[in-house]
């Protein structure tokens, strides 16, 4: 089970300059990356080794950010590999809310970061079809 | 325990003495400002009345009104009814809502208007072991001035802090062990939010008490503030033209705010016909200066909406009460056709769970009315999907629209986005004035 970080951005020049510069200070090395913009405002999602602590580092500087589990799922880095995965996800009707991908620095192959409502349903379900969850040592080596 | 005054005698007065005392002085300030002011007194002469009409409160009606034009006018010294070598000191206005008036004290008008500031410092259960922090602006502004002299005279410790400086008011407050907070509403709230990202909790601090006042503010934001600061949080009332803050306070009781009466005899007029009000009905308040010397207004207009009431309060005061204003008169914005004060959307944010920060923004697109409110997003409602923070944003929308009957806009930005007042809060802008 992988957790991610998420935090709320203005959407103006600068913003995500001054996230950045936080972690940078602080020595945190993010995995991945991806950010989601609406019209005001945006969501940066983050992997980083210890969430917890980082989420405890952002809230001191005045940010507003949250935790919650994400589906990290390790596809085969060929065409079709990762229409495995949807493909399940959709026979089953769980709604993929976002997803995102990055490739995993020590195998070089791709990891799907996907957010679904019910993940421990679906955790199960991906697992009872032989499809592999990424650990968090493949993550952070 | 029983409940503490600063003045018993005045504070519990019966109705009937206090309406004696109130008529008589009425008598002596209408000759002395006749006598003293022309511009008043030629308003008087223009409706035919002279003080030899005026023989108690029942004919305080017969006078004209005093708005803040007039003031505006008269400025400098068309109001000063003795001599400017009587006087000792000056304070003005912060000029919210245009150009500073100016109102003068003799060394009695100061005696009094402490005297008024002192009733208030009890009534919030202040006494001379208290340390009383005042974070109201000093210099012009009566803020600081007027709980500064209060709290000398109740013989609490004094921390003259002035606002601003939000780091050194935390370091005071926890180092000196501050009991009592003097500040407006907006810059308690954010003096709470600062102690809580220092990583103190509302019970690490030794406050019991707060009097904020000098803005408007909702029953919402008080228990916002209360529950930040671990304290009980008091409104106190007052504005330049009559004296500063202390023409009336509130109780324990948390409802409605007792008048220091027989120094400001208040009505509630009509505000588009001028006719006094019965008790218990909304309009505007006006006020009667009794006893102030250098500086005596006689029914001057507040623009305040309020109500009255005369009813027993349970801490024994016979003092008049009047609610908390329910909007300024020039404070309400017509948004497409509808009255809107800013105090209605305040009311909502509090209750949807939004922090107290927020800026209005109405303007005006292809000629209709847009308006616009950024809130902060707090860490609670946050979410990292944009479809729940659509839906936040829906449910903000339609629950102002359930109160005002107009459908805003609403943003959410970024937490400490929107700027942090120090004293007066400006959560307004209306950008409608450049077309008009």
């Amino acid at each position: 089970m992988t957790e991610q970080l998420s935090v709320f951005l203005d959407n103006r020049p600068g913003s995500l300059r001054a996230l950045v510069a936080t972690l940078a200070d602080n020595k945190i090395d993010m995995k991945a990356l991806s950010i989601a913009d609406a019209a005001d405002y945006g969501i940066a999602r983050i992997l980083v080794r210890d969430p917890e602590a980082v989420s405890k580092l952002l809230l001191s500087h005045g940010y507003v950010c949250r935790i919650n589990h994400v589906l990290a799922v390790s596809a085969d880095d060929t065409p079709g590999g990762l229409s495995r995965v949807v493909d399940l996800l959709g026979e089953y009707n769980i709604n993929i809310s976002y997803m995102y991908a990055f490739v995993l620095p020590e195998t070089r192959t791709a990891c799907a970061v996907i957010r679904v409502k019910d993940h421990t349903r679906a955790e199960k379900l991906l697992g009872s079809s032989g499809i592999r969850l990424v650990g968090d040592s493949e993550i952070f080596g | 325990m029983a409940e503490r005054y600063w003045r018993g005698d005045i504070e519990t007065m019966p109705r009937e003495k206090m309406k004696a005392l109130q008529s008589e002085r009425l008598v002596k300030q209408v000759r002395h400002v006749w006598n003293n002011v022309p511009y008043y007194r030629a308003l008087m002469e223009k409706k035919g009345v002279t003080p030899d009409d005026i023989h108690g409160t029942e004919d305080l009606h017969l006078l004209p009104f005093l708005c803040k034009d007039d003031l505006r006018e008269a400025y400098p010294y068309g109001m000063l009814a003795v001599p400017l070598s009587d006087c000792v000191r000056i304070q003005s206005t912060s000029g919210t809502t245009g150009k500073r008036v100016v109102a003068f004290y003799t060394q009695d008008d100061i005696d009094l208007w402490e005297d008024c500031c002192a009733r208030a410092i009890v009534a919030a259960g202040g006494t001379r072991d208290d340390v009383c922090q005042v974070c109201y602006g000093y210099g012009l502004f009566t803020g600081g001035a007027g709980l500064h002299g209060g709290s000398h005279k109740v013989g609490c410790l004094t921390l003259p802090m002035s606002s601003g400086n939000t780091e050194r008011q935390i370091q005071f407050m926890m180092d000196l062990g501050a009991t009592i907070l003097c500040c407006t509403p907006s810059y308690a709230a954010y003096i709470g939010e600062s102690l809580r990202e220092a990583g103190y909790r509302p019970e690490d601090n030794k406050l019991k008490a707060g009097i904020f006042g000098a803005e408007p503010w909702t029953e919402e934001m008080r228990r916002e503030i209360e529950s930040l600061l671990g304290i009980k949080a008091y409104d106190i009332y007052g504005l330049t033209e009559t004296s500063g803050p202390g023409v009336a306070f509130e109780c324990f009781e948390q409802h409605g705010m007792h008048i220091n009466e027989d120094h400001f005899y208040p009505e509630i007029i009509d505000p588009s016909t001028g006719e006094v009000l019965p008790d218990g009905e909304k309009g505007e308040l006006v006020f009667t200066s009794l006893t102030k010397q250098a500086f005596p207004l006689l029914r001057y207009r507040t623009k305040d909406i309020c109500v009255l009431s005369r009813g027993e309060c349970s801490c024994g005061r016979t003092l008049v009460k009047m609610s908390k204003p329910m909007g300024r008169s020039d404070d309400m914005m017509i948004i497409r056709g509808v009255n809107v004060f800013p105090s209605q959307i305040e009311t909502v944010l509090l209750r949807e769970g939004y922090s107290p920060n927020y800026r209005i923004t109405v303007d005006r697109v292809n000629h209709t009315d847009t308006l616009d409110i950024d809130v902060e997003c707090t860490p609670e409602q946050f979410s990292d999907t944009v479809g729940d923070l659509y839906a936040l944003e829906k449910q903000l929308t339609a629950a102002i629209y359930n109160m005002l009957g107009i459908t805003p806009k609403v943003h959410l930005v970024a937490p400490k986005s929107i700027t942090r007042s120090e004293g007066k809060a400006v959560r307004v802008i209306d950008k409608r004035k450049k077309y008009d």
